[in-house]
This record gives structure tokens, sequence and C-alpha cells, in this order.
């Protein structure tokens, strides 16, 4: 642990995050899982204070690079606060219609991830195909697939086209009729069955008093959903339901995640078809006056908060970033304890951390006294063997 | 505003209860509670059994020039409830709210890590975004903080 050489200031403990779990076992039982991160920490939040509130823009994208939208909205929601400006409503719709296709590939994403980590990597290759529709309309929107560099202080920065509106309209409807391929696997298929089901449980109780958010907590039968506790951009116009499980489960969130699938298509339909006419942004002064504002947003994985304070100058004072999977990791060290080695994927998985973070696990060996690095490939490959040799256990 | 509202249910509550606050509430759905350090695990728990919640976001250290501010975000079912806590230079230390909000477990670690708060009681104050051989090359977040591995500092 020590030899690990942090680039920069400490500062964040989000990004691509690298936390590494240290779990004891017992035989094949994890008895206690402690959680480091801070691997990879970029420093961000000291990087904001020296840059000018344009060129944190792209700085807050490149947090994360599955959930960069959330992070631009979060900004710009904070800045608009402060300065007082309100986007105009094509600008808010626009704003709100990137942040559901985002939530599509997300969610499309992690069905691939969880299939793959299960050792079902047919549902991996389909899903990560038909990922590829949702990213090229991203890309015909914006201009890219991953970093849109859409949002900006006072509104979005590019148009929506009639032929784009209609393109749109199609892949949604290509999607829909996938999205519901994948819901009947998840409910079906025994791979997925035997895998997620009964893995990873977190009560109520504990899912309230770890703080989960997104998906996790809603697979724990917690209808808490930030677009509608904290209505932002055009969320409190645009009809939605907020998806619930009561497995409390890596199954029930597979359930959360497809259904909010369905959920986000129509949200994408209606904004196309109720997009509002007229500017898309307003201008906003480059300076901000001396402010403080908190902005919430619902990401793929969660809540993701920003708070921000301004001092008056071009550059912010401090902003503060909280990654859904932050605040996901305490509950995943709670429900590790009691689980099968071979479960450690799946349960981690489960969250949808920002993969790449999860860079090795320490097993500790009880009985022999002996520990060894294993990374997250090789579990992977124990798990799917250990399952295979006795598809009962 | 229905932000007026709970100002006021909470004002008659901490009264009744005996702590002293400021309150604000600079728009919609968004609430912030001057708490003194000792009054903070009170009004935490006054608040939150009150409006029958449970869950907190996250928090903020922050290095205002003259004096540090913590900041605990909570959130009801509709509105952000910011506690906040003003901290003298010279003296930054916090009770740990761990005790009745387990979540905050990670947060308080952050906030010994970038801006130096010490955490009364906490359970376990290992460092949680430094690397373990930091050692006193200082609290980053820390306006007067300079990169001790780079000529010159800064960041």
């Amino acid at each position: 642990m020590a030899e690990v050489t942090i680039p920069i200031g400490p500062i964040h403990p989000a990004l691509k995050e690298p936390e590494r779990f240290m779990i004891t076992v017992e035989g094949e039982t994890v008895v206690n899982a402690d959680i480091r991160i801070g691997h990879i920490h970029r420093g961000i939040e000291k990087l904001v204070e020296s840059r000018t509130y344009i060129q944190n823009l792209y700085l807050t994208e490149r947090i994360c690079g599955i959930c960069s939208f959330t992070h631009t909205t979060n900004f710009c929601q904070a800045t608009e606060d402060i300065l007082g400006i309100t986007p105009p409503p094509r600008g808010l719709y626009i704003r709100t219609l990137v942040n559901e296709l985002e939530r599509i590939h997300s969610h499309l994403l992690w069905v691939g991830v969880a299939g793959h980590e299960m050792g079902f990597d047919t549902l991996f290759m389909y899903s990560w195909d038909d990922r590829e529709v949702v990213q090229d309309l991203l890309e015909l929107i914006s201009g890219n697939r991953v970093n849109y560099a859409m949002n900006t202080i006072g509104g979005v920065r590019r148009d929506l086209s009639e032929s784009t509106c209609q393109k749109l309209l199609k892949g949604m409807d290509y999607l829909e009729e996938r999205t519901n391929a994948y819901i009947k696997i998840g409910l079906n298929e025994t791979t997925i069955l035997k895998r997620t089901q009964g893995v990873g449980v977190l009560n109520q109780a504990d899912a309230r008093k770890y703080s989960a958010v997104g998906p996790r907590m809603r697979a724990c039968g917690i209808a808490y959903d930030v677009r509608k506790a904290d209505p932002h951009a055009a969320y409190g116009e645009i009809p939605f339901n907020v998806i619930t499980a009561d497995t409390c489960d890596v199954h029930g969130q597979y359930v959360v995640r497809a259904l909010e699938l369905i959920e986000s298509i129509n949200m994408v339909r209606h904004i196309v078809k109720n997009l509002p006419k007229g500017e898309i942004r307003v201008k906003a002064p480059r300076k901000v006056p001396p402010g403080e504002a908190i902005s919430r947003t619902e990401a793929p994985r969660g809540e993701d908060i920003h708070y921000l304070r301004s001092n008056g100058t071009d550059k912010p004072d401090r902003l503060r970033v909280r990654t859904p999977t932050m605040a996901n990791i305490l509950n995943v060290a709670h429900t590790l304890k009691g689980a099968q080695i071979a479960d450690v994927p799946m349960i981690v998985a489960g969250i949808d951390p920002c993969m790449g973070c999860m860079d090795r696990v320490l097993i500790v060996d009880n009985d022999k006294k002996t520990s060894s690095m294993v990374d997250m490939e090789v579990l992977r490959k124990y798990a799917i063997e250990f399952y295979r040799e006795a598809p009962n256990r | 505003m229905a932000e007026e509202q709970t100002v006021k249910q909470l004002q008659a509550l901490f009264k009744k209860k005996g702590i002293s606050a400021e309150f604000s509430a600079p728009r919609d759905r968004r609430i912030f509670i001057t708490v003194s350090r000792d009054a903070l695990k009170a009004a935490i728990k006054a608040v939150f059994t009150e409006l029958d919640t449970w869950h907190i976001c996250s928090t903020t250290a922050v290095d205002a020039g003259d004096h540090y501010e913590a900041l605990y975000h909570t959130a009801t079912a509709d509105k952000t409830i910011t506690f906040r806590v003003i901290l003298s230079k010279d003296d930054p230390r916090l009770p740990t709210i761990t005790d009745i909000l387990p979540a905050a477990i990670l947060y308080e670690r952050e906030f010994h890590d970038v801006m130096g708060f010490v955490i009364e009681g906490h359970p376990d104050m290992r460092p949680l975004i430094l690397p373990e051989n930091w050692g006193e090359k200082g609290h980053p977040l820390r306006k007067d903080w300079v990169d001790p591995r780079k000529k010159g500092g800064g960041a």
C-alpha cells in the first residue's frame, strides 16, 4: 500500500474509483471486508480552484468516464443558482434528454458488466451491441460518444434538429424492444437467477443506516429518486415512475435497472414530442458573485451531489463532489460480510462501481494465515468455476 | 413557501430542546442551519427525528480564510438540509456523528485528510484518500497548503 504513488494532492475519492477491498475469509466465507480507496485520486477538487468556470466545465466532465453529463449538469446548476439565471425551457429539456440517454447507455453497460461477471458473456455481447445505438444517438446530438460537452452555464451548447428528433424516436423503438427482451431474460434465465437471487442482500434498515443511493437503494424497496425529490432541469414536467424492488439483492438491482430503462425510453419520447421552441441558452457572466449552492442529480448510479462556493472572481472558491459510488461503498463492505468469495464480484458489480475501480482484492486466508493479491479477472474466473462445479451450491 | 414553514417548525423544535441555531432558506428545497460544535449532534438528531429522515448525502470542509466551515448535507423526502459548523483555525475539533449516522464514517475520515479537522471519538481514523506514507505533508485543501513535493509549491 505504502508504495502506491498518487500523482497529485489527494483530495477527491470519486472519478474512476479504484477502491481496494481487504477481505478476510474463513474457508469460502468472507468474515470481514475492509475498503481502501484513493489509488488514482486526481485532486480535481483542488484543481478546480485554479481554473475558471468555463475551464471547470470541461474538468468536471472528466470526473467520470461514463456518467460525465451528470457532473457538468451539477456544476452548471450550482453556478446558475449562484448567478440567479435560469436556462430557457428548450435548454432544460435538451439537458434532461441527454441525462436520460446517458442513463440508458449506463444501465445497458451495467447489464453487460453483470452478465460478464456471472460468466454469461452472451448477454454482455448483446447489451453492449445495443448500447451502440444510444451511443450513436449521443454522437449525433453532441458529436461525442462519452464526454459530450453539451452543458454550459446558462443552458446547452447544441440544438436538436428535426431529423435528429426522428432518429431519436426510431432509436427508442428499437431499444424498447431490446429492453423488453432483457427484462424477459432477467426474470427467466437460470444463470442470472442462480447468480443474483439472494446474493448481496441489504435489508431496508441497513440501506438507510448506510445511506445507500440509486438503484441499490431502490432495490431495497425505498422509493427515493433525486429526480422526484429535488426536480432539477425539466424533471418536474416529465412524467415517470420511480422503480423499486423488494428483493434487496443483486437480482433486484437488475430488475430496477431494466425497468428504469423503459422509463427513460418513455421520457426521451416525451421530451422529443414536447420540446419547447426558443433559445437553448442564456449568456452568463464570467465572474460569479460570492455565494454558495448545492446541486443534486440522479446519476445512473445514484445521487450525485456538488457543493459550490464562489468568491466573486472567475474561479470557484471550493467545489465538493460526492459521487454515487462513494456513498455505496459502505453498504458493499457491509454486505460482503458473510458472503461467499465467489459472490464478491457480483456484489461489487451490483452497485455498478465506476469500473476500473475494483483494482485488486486482497484475500487473507484465516486458516493458513497467508495473504495474496488477486485481481478481479482471476476472481471472476474463480467464481465461474466455483458455480460450474456444483451449480446448486 | 414550504421552506419557511419547515424553518418555523424546526425553530420551534430547537427552542423546545434548547438548541440555538440560525436558519436560512436561500431558495426552494434548500435549508441551511448554522449550529455550534457542541449542539451539532443534538441538532441533527432532532431534525432527523422530526422530519423522519435518514439520509446523509455528503459533507464539505471549507477553508473560508479566517475560519473553517464543516458542512453536513442531508436530505429529506423533498428538501436538502445542510448543517453548518464554524470552526476557528487554531481549534478545528468536531465530535463524531457516526454513532447517530454510521454512513458518515468515510466523510469524517475525509474531513481529517483534506482539511485537518480533528474528529473526536471517531472509531477508525486511518487516512481515507491520502496514502499511508503521507505523514506530515499537510492537508491539501487548506488554502495555505503548498505541495511539499513540488519546487515552489502550488497545485
